[in-house]
């Protein structure tokens, strides 16, 4: 049976526990979905260079990620490093694994960005003599970045979702704590309502804020012309 | 008539044909040898010559496909020609290193027909970002110079807007600026009125033609034919990949020798 009061006496019983979940679970997604930007944008800059050997190193980290699991990723990470002698706290091998998966994704939705700029662009960079950095900083880059920001906010709700393998490494976010609890007091279906619910406050009133920004950009920005 | 043009055709001494040249007495700022495009299969350029005389106006006329909007972009490698030479300043652009080739091409302003506005700049960082981080000005020579430009064109109360809230005419008008900004020996202009609206284009056009009198060397792609004869010192009839006739204005637009000019002009006259 499942028992609604007793939904509420979890949530507000154990208040502090899931806030402190929420607390990591959303530590894990800023640093990633930040760190991961820079990673991605890195790698999709990369993927153009004229130097084969690294646009094949890169377009093979991009396909890897992209065709694994990420709880396979998580575990390489989290027990491999440590085994290879790098010894880390356990968070920052989570956010090391996050990143470098949030990264192939991030360099996917940079490359649509980039190619999404029309090719007058460039050319009109080229034909004021600027250079390929130049032209990739100062015209390319900004338009494209502009292009891409809602997708990466999307990416960053991803995050908090995904976030939750985690728990198998043992990382005190949302997921393991709400897993903790339902051990101990037997409601596990009451316990996870919660967890979830909880999930989806934070993505909902993400997804609401980034559609608010979204809207105030495009205001803002007088269209692309 | 006739004689002149003849004279103005010289025979090149490397065999590979007639040179096109206006003949005019000031110095020579680019010569273009046997100058061939292929894309894929398609045989676009097929051995054009050519020398431009500093401060001459070349108008290049002719049928859609016919290679003139590709020999423009040729010009400063937009395009990168699949043989042949173009010499600007004495520098053979088709061998120039990437680096070279930024210097040169700071040296030739490109004007296109969509514009090409970087839409994420304001008017006056459009005008400012080549000359201060290609040729490292200061912002305040920077924006002194593209005030002065925009004052000239009578477009410095749009100095804080973004180019979607300009009208065509505008915005080509900044896009010229934004090529002189950078102080260039020579002016490409690659249908700059096609894009237009039809009343904007008196304003564009207007601006070309001072530029032209105030001794700029300019090679203009155009269909505005009544420009052409105004404003040109030489035009040029391209068709298919080669430079078919070439002479004063009056004598293309008058007296065109090539019954595939007479055709050409009898279509859009």
């Amino acid at each position: 049976m499942i028992s609604i009061p007793k939904i509420w006496e979890i949530l507000t019983g154990k208040f502090s526990v899931f806030m402190q979940g929420v607390g990591t679970t959303v530590e894990l997604a800023l640093f990633t979905v930040v760190l991961g930007s820079v990673l991605g944008l890195l790698v999709a800059i990369f993927r153009h260079t004229r130097i084969l050997p690294i646009r094949w190193l890169m377009n093979a980290y991009v396909a890897f990620i992209r065709g694994t699991p990420l709880l396979v990723q998580v575990l390489m990470i989290v027990y491999g490093l440590p085994q290879l002698g790098l010894k880390l706290p356990r968070m920052t091998l989570c956010i090391i694994a996050l990143v470098i998966n949030s990264g192939a994704y991030m360099a996917e939705l940079i490359r649509a960005g980039l190619q999404s700029v029309e090719k007058g662009q460039e050319e009109a960079a080229d034909s004021l003599g600027m250079n390929g950095f130049q032209k990739m900083r100062y015209i390319i880059l900004p338009q494209a970045i502009k292009v891409t920001l809602p997708a990466m906010g999307n990416e960053f709700i991803a995050i908090i979702k995904e976030s939750s393998v985690l728990y198998a490494v043992g990382v005190y976010e949302l997921t393991y704590q709400a897993n903790k609890l339902s051990s101990v007091n037997y409601r596990y279906l009451e316990t996870m309502i919660v967890a979830a619910l909880i999930y989806f406050v934070l993505t909902y009133t993400m997804t609401k804020l980034l559609g608010l920004l979204e809207r105030r950009m495009r205001r803002s920005e007088n269209s692309v012309a | 008539m006739k004689t002149a043009l003849l004279e103005n055709k010289t025979m090149d001494n490397t065999g590979i044909g007639t040179v096109v040249d206006s003949g005019s007495s000031t110095e020579t700022l680019m010569q273009i040898r046997d100058l061939h495009k292929h894309f894929g299969k398609l045989h676009v350029l097929k051995g054009i010559n050519l020398n431009v005389h500093k401060s001459d106006v070349l108008v290049l006329i002719g049928p859609s496909g016919s290679g003139k909007s590709t020999l423009l972009r040729s010009v400063n490698m937009l395009e990168k020609p699949t043989s042949g030479q173009i010499l600007f300043e004495g520098n053979d652009l088709t061998q120039a290193s990437r680096k070279e080739l930024c210097r040169l091409r700071e040296r030739m302003g490109m004007v296109f027909q969509q514009f090409n506005l970087f839409p994420h700049l304001r008017v006056k960082d459009n005008i400012t970002v080549s000359p201060r981080k290609v040729k490292g000005m200061t912002q305040e020579e920077a924006e002194k110079k593209a005030e002065a430009l925009l004052k000239r064109v009578g477009l410095f109360d749009k100095w804080d807007e973004y180019p979607s809230r300009l009208s065509g005419g505008q915005k080509q008008r900044v896009a010229i600026v934004r090529a002189l900004a950078m102080d260039p020996d020579m002016m490409l202009f690659d249908e700059p009125t096609s894009a237009l609206d039809p009343e904007m284009v008196g304003e564009v056009l207007d601006v070309m033609k001072a530029l032209a009198a105030d001794g700029m060397t300019m090679m203009v792609v155009t269909h505005e034919m009544r420009f052409a004869r105004q404003v040109a010192d030489y035009v040029l009839f391209i068709d298919d990949g080669q430079i078919v006739e070439a002479g004063p204005p009056d004598q293309i637009f008058d007296h065109p020798q090539q019954k595939r000019t007479q055709d050409f002009l009898n279509k859009v006259l």
